[in-house]
């Protein structure tokens, strides 16, 4: 997912290799232009047309297929390699969402614990990943938690509080505090039956008859 | 030196495997708690389908296609959110065969000066090799990739190029690709030992990218 | 705790970290005064879980190499273990029962625990009058050198209830969340001291809540306990109302004991509370606590990030920022004399935590 384009639109060529830094290997087959609509691209968002999927093979005389970025005529075609015969990309249409030119500085990080909740506000612990150092604690307003956010704050429940400066587009700059809570599920019933089966074969191996005899 | 500040910035995780798009809509993700419902309700989806599904919430895009799930945010307060979100999905899709993850990092800077951003293009892609085969040669884009000294198996890339962003300004824009291939034996859940090595990686990964950024942006 | 229990043996009971938020506290004293952990410490308690009790732990129990590590054998179960490997699989906060994870790890490396192994466990399990450690009378010595440590608690009963709050210890929601400690804790373990004819008695979190299946009650009526008065008691659950117990000053205690406790501080709740100290001193006017209170919050931040913070909270502060130590000491090879106590830092006699409440 490249942040330096300028296009909206743009056809994604899935490989099979190199893919994970979000580089879209571009391919258009020998032939086949891509919709006219489409290079009048404008940065507003455009509704996808449909979706083409087709497998593609190299041109004859290239040793892989070509590679075209939207908007340069540049080929690397000769620094490619064949595809393996089992790989059948295809090629869709995407819609890039757009990248935001509003920045955010951040200036401290924590990261916070519930203890208890109240009508109002939750007392919470709270570690310093900016510089690390003693624990602190804090009453914080219920009020400074996003709406969204106050079905999760529970005793134990884990947040993060992000201070900085926020940089919108036109320049403007504003102080910003954001509390967000974690969301990640909760253990299965699997994880939790695994664990315990892996328990009792850590328990099986030590001898607690020796350990009940401690003196 | 103090640490140079990008003017546009953000983090993505890419994981390649084979997915089922059609999951991945933001009511999914609210109704399982990954995300707020309230951000489910505004979100801006894109297209949601069998082969390809697109969506943003703000602060998120997601991008996810038959074999490619791509998490990004431009918003770095959100960083640890997006790496829950990854973490949370697949926690859930458990057995999604994850075969490559990638941390990525990229950022647009400025440089103080004309003259400054000549001198990163020249000293990344020196200029005398091409004397007499082009006229005005000048850098579009670099990439380098060098091993992994940890214990994973991967590679890390860093691609520098002008930034078609920052404009009139002289910016470099900077990708850093954090690449890991799945290690998990025979018997091990792919995607569980995809998810630990994210757990495990997320702050040395993000840690190293920044530091690739700026020792390239500062040294004369 | 760190106790000398003469002729160079030393205890560790629970631990807790310096202001800085990593040194565990119990080491670096005897790194301090010259004492080689490693070889000199015989016994490292954990009383219970609660985190105020076991930070450091984890590096306290891989330092006294030669130690051995005690606890409840609620510990060594199923459910608990499950939980330290839940949580080590889940690194995203830090892990409520991490010290113990730490801890668990040292021993298990340690081939002595293991069945069919000789020597001397590094694991032993504390239950309710069982002795955790054991120096003998030396036969050519004049004076009483031998020494002992017994666990008075947890019942077989109490056992059985804290498994159950073990298992309330697993999340229940959608949501990840860390578990919170579940009170009364019933499975602490009380601790009961002897170094030749001085008894102590160490308290812990322990409270007497009428509970037939564990408590202060249960304790003093046993007639399985060592005998014998204390002279020294760390005062358990900081001092509050609920670790109260009559019967215990009653008939455990000396009269006019020295009595040591630490502070509690969370939210608007303080313990002692100034109620807790008038009570205390008046059982004895030899009342000492490791801290007072302190409200600071933390400097060194940006005036932007403080303003930020103190528009965002209604109180911030820093935790354990308060911090002392009390040392008592007595003459082991003679039967005159009696404590002597110094205080160190924030420590202070327990009458000036609240001054104008002092008896």
């Amino acid at each position: 997912m490249k942040l330096n384009d300028e296009t909206v639109l743009e056809p994604l060529h899935l490989q099979p290799a190199d893919l994970s830094s979000g580089r879209r290997f571009v391919r258009e087959a020998a032939g086949e232009p891509p919709e006219p609509q489409a290079m009048g691209l404008t940065r507003s968002v455009l509704e996808i047309r449909g979706i083409l999927s087709r497998p593609a093979a190299p041109p004859e005389g290239e040793a892989g297929g070509q590679r075209i970025e939207p908007g340069s005529t540049d080929v690397r075609g000769l620094n490619r390699r064949a595809l393996a015969p089992e790989v059948k990309p295809s090629v869709v249409w995407v819609p890039v969402v757009p990248v935001s030119r509003d920045s955010f500085e951040v200036l401290q990080k924590f990261e916070g614990s519930v203890l208890s909740v109240t009508a109002d506000s939750f007392l919470a612990r709270l570690l310093d990943r900016t510089k690390p150092g003693p624990e602190e604690e804090a009453e914080i307003p219920l009020a400074e938690v996003m709406p969204g956010d106050h079905g999760l704050v529970k005793p134990g429940a884990v947040f993060y509080w992000v201070i900085g400066y926020r940089r919108e587009a036109h320049g403007q700059l504003s102080r910003s505090s954001v509390i967000r809570f974690q969301r990640v599920p909760s253990w299965s019933a699997a994880d939790v039956d695994r664990a315990k089966k892996e328990a009792e074969t850590f328990l099986s191996f030590l001898d607690l008859d020796r350990a009940n005899n401690p003196a | 030196m103090a640490e140079l500040k990008p003017e546009i910035e953000g983090v993505s995780v890419v994981l390649l495997g084979s997915l089922n798009p059609a999951i991945f809509h933001p009511a999914w993700f609210a109704r399982e708690k990954l995300i707020q419902l309230e951000e489910a309700e505004r979100a801006d989806v894109k297209i949601v389908s069998p082969e390809v599904s697109v969506f943003s919430i703000g602060w998120l895009a997601l991008e996810v296609t038959l074999d490619r799930f791509a998490a990004r945010t431009t918003q770095i307060q959100h960083l640890e959110p997006l790496r829950d979100l990854v973490l949370g999905t697949f926690s859930l899709l458990r057995h999604t065969p994850v075969k490559q993850m990638g941390i990525n990092r990229l950022a647009h800077f400025r440089s103080p000066s004309e003259d400054e951003w000549h001198k990163l293009g020249h000293r990344l892609a020196p200029k005398e090799p091409w004397a007499g085969l082009l006229e005005k040669p000048g850098m579009r884009r670099v990439s380098m990739e060098g091993k992994r000294t940890d214990q994973y198996r991967g590679r890390i890339t860093v691609s520098v190029e002008p930034s078609v962003i920052l404009k009139p300004a002289f910016g470099v824009y900077f990708e850093v690709n954090d690449h890991y291939d799945n290690d998990a034996d025979e018997k091990a859940n792919e995607c569980d030992r995809m998810l630990e090595i994210l757990r495990a990686c997320w702050q040395t990964s993000l840690d190293r990218a920044s530091h690739i950024m700026q020792t390239l942006m500062k040294t004369p | 705790m760190v106790a000398h229990v003469g002729w160079g043996d030393w205890i560790i009971v629970d631990s807790c970290v310096g202001p800085d938020g990593q040194t565990p506290v119990g080491l670096s004293y005897l790194k301090r005064i010259g004492v080689d952990a490693g070889k000199a410490v015989r016994r490292i308690v954990a009383t219970h879980w609660h985190n105020d009790h076991v930070r450091g732990l984890s590096q306290t129990v891989q330092e006294c190499a030669g130690a051995k590590f005690i606890c409840s054998n609620a510990f060594l179960t199923r459910e608990f273990i499950a939980l330290t490997d839940l949580w080590k699989r889940q690194p995203l906060a830090a892990s409520p029962v991490a010290e113990l994870t730490g801890v668990l790890d040292t021993i298990a490396q340690a081939g002595s625990v293991l069945k069919g192994s000789t020597g001397d466990s590094r694991l032993g399990l504390a239950m309710a009058n069982r002795c955790l450690w054991r120096r003998p009378q030396t036969a050519d010595d004049v004076v009483d050198n031998s020494a002992e440590l017994h666990s008075l608690s947890p019942s077989d009963a109490a056992v059985k209830i804290s498994l159950e709050s073990i298992a309330a210890l697993f999340p229940s929601g959608d949501i990840l969340t860390q578990p919170v400690p579940s009170r009364p804790n019933l499975f602490s373990v009380v601790l009961w001291l002897r170094a030749g004819t001085v008894h102590c008695l160490l308290g812990a979190d322990m409270e007497e809540q009428h509970n037939p299946h564990g408590g202060w009650k249960l304790i003093v009526e046993s007639t399985e306990r060592p005998a014998g008065e204390a002279s020294l008691f760390k005062v358990p659950h900081h001092g509050s109302v609920t670790g109260e117990c009559e019967s215990v000053w009653i008939k455990m205690l000396l009269a006019n004991p020295v009595a040591l406790l630490t502070p509690f501080q969370s939210g608007r709740v303080r313990l002692p509370t100034s109620e807790d100290a008038r009570r205390i001193c008046a059982r004895t006017p030899a009342s000492f606590i490791t801290a007072s209170f302190h409200d600071r919050s933390s400097r060194g931040r940006t005036g932007s990030v403080n303003r930020t913070i103190q528009e965002t909270v209604r109180y911030i502060r820093k935790v354990n920022d308060s911090f002392g130590h009390v040392r008592a000491r007595r003459n082991l090879t003679s039967l005159a004399g009696g404590w002597s106590v110094a205080t160190f830092g924030d420590a202070r006699a327990l009458s000036e935590l609240y001054p104008k409440h002092a008896p």
